[in-house]
């Protein structure tokens, strides 16, 4: 997949995960793992855009003794999964279209 | 290599960025090493699980710039000039939201923003009618503009299209706009006809009057009708909120799909309201000869202008009650014996009914 478009679903995916509860890092990892292919490396500059972007908050909690940060999301953040949807929809009509020429 | 080998060295190839950031990227590293030991891994597979310190350094140096550009273009304002001579007006705008002004002048103004990869094509069309066109053109590739969708750079422009029509010309235009994800905003024109289709973006009609039809189809987003005063008026809408408010009509016919229909202050001599998920509220509404309102999941509330004896009615819901004139009344009533005929249909939804002089 190309480079770009993954970081691009990537982002909507984070945000997905999130509406489930709020989550951090090395579990949103797991959880993604089975939908796309995700390392930490890919998932920091992700964290950080949706961060910097308001689509989600963090905020840090004591476990085990040590501190681990959580990622919730925000308004803005469900706003961007309805918007994907919505424009989604749309590429979806073209995939479609070449699938079934490609078939014929 | 433990734990603290590899933070040590992160924390060295780091050194060309800020503290603050050193120390966020080293905190996140650590915590998803703590998380697999958590699991029950030793220090060296969860470092080995991890991507290499040469990898998290690319990830980090090329991956934010790179974000941060994305391939947006810079796009810049163009104006174009015509003299008013045109029957017809023709614009179709994408990702940009469309504004109409009054001229200042006799010419008609066209302000666009362009870029290498947004062009607007504006042209005379001497055929059947005199037309002027404003069209816009991606010229993204197929796959550049999914990636631009994904990373949504954009949607979220600042970009306006601006369309300054002449007072002198307008009655005799026929203006039909279509756009995707930008919404527009009419007011003030006094037109021939009106056509607009829009998907995904807010519009808004104010005091506008056409001699012919204005007929808007919308998907995906609120719809607001203010001060209309035409022949017929047409309005299909899926997905958005739906106002209309202050109509003055030969005929209106609002079908509505998801959302909320509020409609105040209409004259019309035949009127038919739709809404499959929504409710129905009607408010000062005078109608001529006949009028039809239908829901299937929402309630319906109309207050009429007039009397009870101006009407006769026929009024159904499936699962609901109705309230006529005050008082309770089953699902199911008819009588009446006016000139004015009204049909109410809710599937599963209350219906209330009253008067106002």
């Amino acid at each position: 997949m190309d480079a770009q478009l993954k970081r691009g679903l990537l982002e909507v995916c984070v945000l997905k995960i999130l509406t489930k509860g709020d989550s951090y890092g090395y579990q949103i990892i797991k959880d993604l793992s089975d939908v796309i292919e995700i390392s930490e490396s890919t998932l920091y500059p992700i964290l950080k855009r949706l961060e910097t972007n308001k689509y989600l908050e963090v905020y840090a909690v004591e476990h085990n003794g040590r501190l681990r940060k959580y990622f919730k999301i925000t308004e803005f953040g469900y706003e961007k999964i309805n918007e994907f949807i919505i424009e989604w929809e749309s590429v979806m009509d073209i995939f479609r279209f070449i699938k079934e020429e490609s078939h014929e | 290599m433990n734990k603290q080998e590899f933070l040590n060295q992160l924390t060295e190839r780091l050194s060309n960025i800020s503290e603050n950031e050193q120390q966020k990227i080293v905190e996140y590293y650590n915590e998803c090493i703590d998380d697999m030991l958590e699991e029950g891994m030793s220090e060296e597979d969860a470092i080995n699980n991890l991507s290499s310190v040469d990898d998290i350094i690319n990830s980090i140096e090329i991956e934010l710039p790179k974000m941060k550009k994305g391939i947006k273009a810079n796009r810049v304002e163009k104006n174009y000039t015509f003299k008013n001579t045109f029957e017809e007006l023709n614009v179709t705008d994408f990702n940009t939201p469309i504004y109409f002004f009054e001229s200042k002048d006799d010419d008609i103004h066209i302000k666009v923003f362009e870029s290498e990869k947004d062009e607007y094509i504006i042209f005379q069309d001497l055929g059947e009618k005199n037309s002027l066109n404003v069209s816009y053109e991606n010229k993204r590739g197929f796959f550049e503009s999914i990636v631009d969708m994904v990373t949504f750079d954009f949607i979220r422009n600042k970009y306006v299209t601006e369309i300054y029509l002449p007072k002198s010309n307008e009655i005799k235009l026929d203006i039909n706009i279509k756009s995707e994800n930008g919404g527009m905003f009419i007011n003030d024109l006094s037109v021939k006809s009106l056509t607009i289709k829009n998907t995904n973006g807010k519009i808004k009609v104010k005091n506008v009057k056409s001699q012919n039809n204005i007929e808007i189809t919308n998907k995906n987003g609120k719809l607001s009708l203010y001060e209309i005063d035409c022949r017929d008026l047409f309005v299909q809408n899926t997905n958005g909120k739906l106002k209309i408010n202050e109509i003055n009509v030969q005929q209106i016919d609002v079908k509505n799909v998801n959302g909320k229909v509020e409609v105040k202050d209409v004259m019309s001599h035949v009127m038919e309201i739709k809404t499959v998920n929504g409710a129905l509220e009607l408010e000062h509404i005078k109608f001529l000869e006949k009028a039809d309102f239908e829901t299937g999941n929402g309630h319906i509330d109309l207050e009429l202008s007039g009397r009870e004896r101006d009407y006769k009615y026929i009024i159904k819901t499936k699962n609901g009650a109705i309230k006529f004139d005050g008082s309770f009344i089953g699902n199911y009533l008819s009588g009446g014996s006016g000139k004015e005929f009204l049909n109410i249909n809710s599937k599963n939804g209350a219906v209330n009914v009253s008067f106002k002089k």
